[in-house]
């Protein structure tokens, strides 16, 4: 019991490093007096707060990887490898290296790479990208088929618990948000690139007039020629929002299209047809793509079928009343029991993870 | 918990070392986010952000063949980003304060655009009202996911160090953030 519990100490606990020995500790001092709870909640408050805040838009992943290459490429130059003969500045590894693959190197990289393993292992908090999965070597990764007009498509899922990139053959990039499915040919038309969406993703598309980008989504078509939008659909409902450029959407087989500019959104449901197009809280929107749930005025119902969507697990309401209590919110995706002991507080129910199960109760 | 492919984030480094492109490629989209608000959060302002960024990443991939053993590829990332940021806020020392930005977004009145100007919450002046080894410390802790130990072979400091610029950090931040945590 000689340990202080200090600024530190409980800095652990809310990253969710601390052993158990430590939490039971954290608990006993927690529960010891109210100064106690008051200090823990503003540090928690305190730590929410800092990265609630809006960042400016990321530079264009495309481009800057462009410009890098460029760049190296210039570096890689003979001329000046050859003046600076023993500097690191070379861009491909001299041939040799690569066929004279001693064992000995071997293990030794091995064994680097164990280290960095172990080091990476405490890293679970990344949230961004999980991998990239690059069109020119699907080959690992997806299957293509063919359909019935004979074009060859490929269709990436991200499973529950998973999210995918990836890089269209056009370099469009597609954020693919979990439990979600991306289905596109392998080559575009000359005159049109055509892909199709369930569930949620981010398009970041490369600017090419000439041939219009469309995403089909349920009974929706939205056409873009080079932009960033978001597009869901859960349910019933699919939603577009654009944070860059304009887009046009329609309903399949309809020629009278709804324009979008910068910062607006628009709902189709199959019932109703489109909303009006509305200003958008934008990193609502986009609180996925920075590992964030976002919720507004949503039901406990939503919330947690989102959650479930996300860490892959079934949820179960032992009383349906608690099922339309509402939640307005944002919290980091990366801690489960935080975001659980935060809803149970506020609405005063128990949420209790058991394997790969949630009671509501 | 969420799926970080760690083992591929392994894997893309060792062919990195190797100088595989396309593994550096697939390393830049994962870690250029994280990068460029690092890199953010101490030059203030996103054009110089993004020049830095890019710079990091080269000097990453020229200097990959050194990879270190003891520290993790992410980590060395940091560190080179971190240089960078400091390196440069010691040339153009105007850069380093939000109020430089702030008084330029005046004289670009009318040109509101937030993707060249971007206006700090009190939250995030809070932070980069911080003393740059101290919002190092607390931005590579709180944002970026690392521990202590690691922060430290980052910043080149002692775990001492980083413990009391911790402190001093959420010292600060309580103080001018008093208002909002009431």
């Amino acid at each position: 019991m000689s340990k202080i519990i200090d600024s530190h100490f409980l800095i652990k606990i809310i990253k969710n490093e601390a052993s158990e020995e430590d939490k039971k500790l954290f608990e006993n001092w927690l529960n010891e007096s109210d100064e106690n709870k008051e200090e823990f909640g503003t540090l928690v408050l305190l730590w929410k707060k800092v990265a609630d805040s809006q960042m400016p838009s990321l530079p264009d992943q495309i481009l800057q990887w462009e410009k890098i290459r460029a760049e190296l490429a210039q570096l890689s130059n003979p001329v000046e490898e050859e003046t600076k003969s023993n500097t690191p500045l070379q861009l491909v590894k001299p041939e040799h290296k690569r066929f004279d693959f001693k064992p000995k190197e071997g293990v030794r990289e091995y064994a680097w790479v164990l280290k960095v393993a172990a080091v990476l292992i405490f890293f679970i908090s990344i949230p961004f990208l999980l991998f990239i999965n690059k069109s020119h070597d699907l080959s690992q990764q997806t299957k293509p088929f063919v359909n019935s007009q004979s074009e060859i498509l490929y269709a990436v899922e991200a499973e529950k618990g998973v999210r995918k990139t990836i890089l269209l053959p056009d370099e469009s990039l597609v954020y693919l948000n979990v439990d979600s499915k991306l289905t596109y040919p392998e080559k575009f038309t000359d005159s049109t690139r055509i892909v199709e969406l369930e569930g949620e993703a981010y398009f970041n598309v490369s600017h090419d007039v000439s041939r219009p980008f469309k995403v089909i989504c349920r009974n929706t078509v939205t056409v873009v020629k080079g932009t960033e939008f978001n597009i869901k659909n859960r349910n019933d409902e699919v939603s577009i929002v654009l944070t860059k450029g304009i887009v046009e959407t329609f309903k399949k087989n309809s020629s009278v299209g709804i324009e979008l500019k910068k910062g607006e959104m628009v709902t189709f449901d199959e019932k109703i047809g489109f909303s009006k197009p509305v200003k958008a809280n934008i990193s609502h929107y986009l609180a996925w793509r920075k590992g964030k749930f976002s919720f507004s005025h949503t039901s406990l119902e939503d919330v947690m079928d989102e959650i479930g969507r996300y860490y892959n697990i079934e949820v179960e309401f032992r009383n349906p009343s608690e099922r339309s209590k509402i939640i307005t919110g944002v919290f980091d995706a990366d801690s489960l029991e935080h975001i659980f002991s935060i809803i149970g507080l506020t609405l005063d129910i128990k949420i209790n993870l058991s394997g790969s199960k949630v009671i509501v109760q | 918990m969420i799926k970080i492919d760690n083992d591929r984030v392994v894997f893309l480094l060792g062919k990195i070392k190797e100088k595989d492109e396309a593994a550096f490629k697939e390393f830049f989209f994962l870690f250029q986010p994280s990068i460029f608000y690092y890199l953010f959060k101490f030059v203030y302002n996103r054009a110089t952000a993004e020049d830095l960024t890019q710079e990091t990443f080269i000097k990453f991939w020229l200097n990959a063949n050194r990879l270190d053993l003891t520290l993790s590829g992410k980590a060395y990332l940091y560190k080179i980003a971190h240089n960078l940021a400091i390196n440069h806020t010691k040339r153009s020392p105007k850069d380093a304060t939000y109020e430089y930005e702030e008084s330029q977004m005046n004289s670009h009145s009318g040109k509101s655009n937030i993707d060249y100007l971007f206006l700090l919450d009190d939250y995030q002046k809070a932070v980069s009202s911080l003393p740059e080894r101290c919002r190092a410390v607390f931005t590579l802790c709180r944002f970026d996911g690392f521990e202590y130990s690691e922060i430290a072979e980052i910043l080149d400091i002692s775990l001492q160090t980083v413990k009391n610029q911790m402190s001093k950090a959420l010292a600060v931040l309580r103080k001018r953030l008093q208002a909002h945590l009431n």
